[in-house]
């Protein structure tokens, strides 16, 4: 145990006192929700559920999935839209939407467990301006949550993860991220998350998840010196060795939680043919194969009650 | 010397601020130097003697030392009597 001992004129005193270990970040795995259990069986346990209800607001559906990842003993990380589209985002700054958020944050508020709440995630494509009123209704979305729910709910957007790229094309400069992240914007938040993916293809090396994690972790803790929770919606990885990488991320800018992308959806008809992503290729982490050991070998180093 | 040392907490999160507060009896830190010197006194008709005496002078008070291999204290303020440092956890 550390001691700090004080020395006055030959008299000494002492008191002792710990350092807790640093929280590892809640990791977590988004699929289709109907495959929940026959991917858990496959990982093994998991601590946290990625939630999404599809472009359109459905509350009940919504709050049932919430619920039921509540009594699962996972803290649910849900998103949902009202609408999906650029125009949708003007409609929630001027308030169309505001009984549908008071409903849903009185909802969580009566629920026995904090939620993870983002508005419409990953908003690109969409123009630095279209981004600015992305930012402004993702504002009053956590204000009108949190002044309901209030400690029931981590509210915070769940952005692409591409602007902190190191490539160049993805790349947005702290000015641009700065036009989109307001000082109100990130006051309103208690987390900010993002998607990371990696885009190998047979033709393209692509970037893994991890870079983008760095430079994101990089941003919000150092340019920003933001102090409350970061955490990852979505991510995935090609390579085994991404996933350890990514995992060295993590707990460098200290997230809270991640959620690995383990699912047929979104596949891209480019995937890699060669990478043990099975045929033909898609995102979910096949059995028994050193993609699956990378990644089980990562969760069980999470402290994830049960495994 | 009544000498205590408090934290502000016993247990830290990586990167909470630590308070570190020394606390001894007023005066007790106090130091002094003496300056010896003689005096001769002279009484008429009766004759004269040296007296021995010391300059007595107060020079600050003695320095608070901390030791804590894994953090780097700093001091915020002292008083003479209560010291405050702070750290990084």
């Amino acid at each position: 145990m550390p001691r700090v001992t004080v020395t006055v004129a030959g008299q000494t005193a002492h008191v002792d006192y710990t350092v807790a270990a640093p929280a590892l970040p809640l990791m977590g795995m988004a699929t289709v929700y109907a495959d929940w259990d026959d991917r858990v069986a496959e990982t093994g346990p998991v601590a946290m559920q990625r939630l999404y209800v599809g472009s359109s607001w459905n509350h009940s559906s919504l709050v049932s999935k919430i619920n039921a990842a509540h009594a699962d003993g996972l803290v649910p990380y849900a998103s949902m839209k009202n609408g999906g589209t650029v125009a949708s985002w003007s409609q929630m700054v001027s308030g169309a939407n505001d009984a549908q958020i008071d409903a849903l944050a009185t909802a969580i508020a009566q629920m026995p467990a904090v939620t993870r709440l983002a508005y419409h995630h990953e908003p690109r494509p969409a123009t630095l301006a279209e981004l600015a009123v992305w930012g402004r209704a993702h504002t009053r979305f956590n204000l009108r949550v949190k002044a309901i729910a209030g400690a029931k709910v981590i509210v915070g957007p769940c952005d692409n993860g591409h602007p902190w790229s190191d490539m160049a094309w993805a790349h947005l400069t702290d000015a641009e991220l700065a036009g989109i992240y307001t000082d109100a914007f990130v006051d309103s938040c208690d987390a900010v998350g993002a998607d990371f993916y990696d885009g190998e293809t047979n033709t393209n090396a692509g970037e893994p998840a991890w870079p983008k994690a760095r430079g994101f972790w990089r941003y919000w803790r150092e340019t920003r010196g933001f102090t409350g929770k970061l955490d990852v919606g979505e991510w995935n990885f090609i390579e085994p060795a991404d996933v350890d990488l990514m995992w060295q991320q993590l707990k460098a800018g200290n997230f809270w939680g991640a959620c690995v992308f383990n699912s047929p959806e979104n596949n891209r008809t480019d995937l890699p043919t060669n990478k043990g992503l099975g045929t033909p290729p898609r995102w979910t982490v096949v059995p028994g194969t050193p993609r699956m050991a990378a990644l089980r070998a990562v969760l069980d180093q999470a402290g994830i009650p049960g495994r | 010397m009544a000498l205590t040392a408090t934290l502000n907490k016993l247990v830290f999160a990586p990167g909470e601020p630590m308070v570190l507060t020394v606390e001894t009896d007023p005066g007790e830190r106090d130091r002094f130097t003496e300056t010896p010197f003689t005096l001769n006194v002279s009484v008429l008709g009766v004759g004269n003697a040296d007296v021995a005496a010391a300059l007595r002078e107060q020079i600050g008070d003695a320095p608070v030392n901390i030791t804590d291999p894994g953090h780097t204290w700093v001091q915020r303020s002292d008083d003479g009597e209560t010291f405050i440092a702070d750290a990084t956890a």
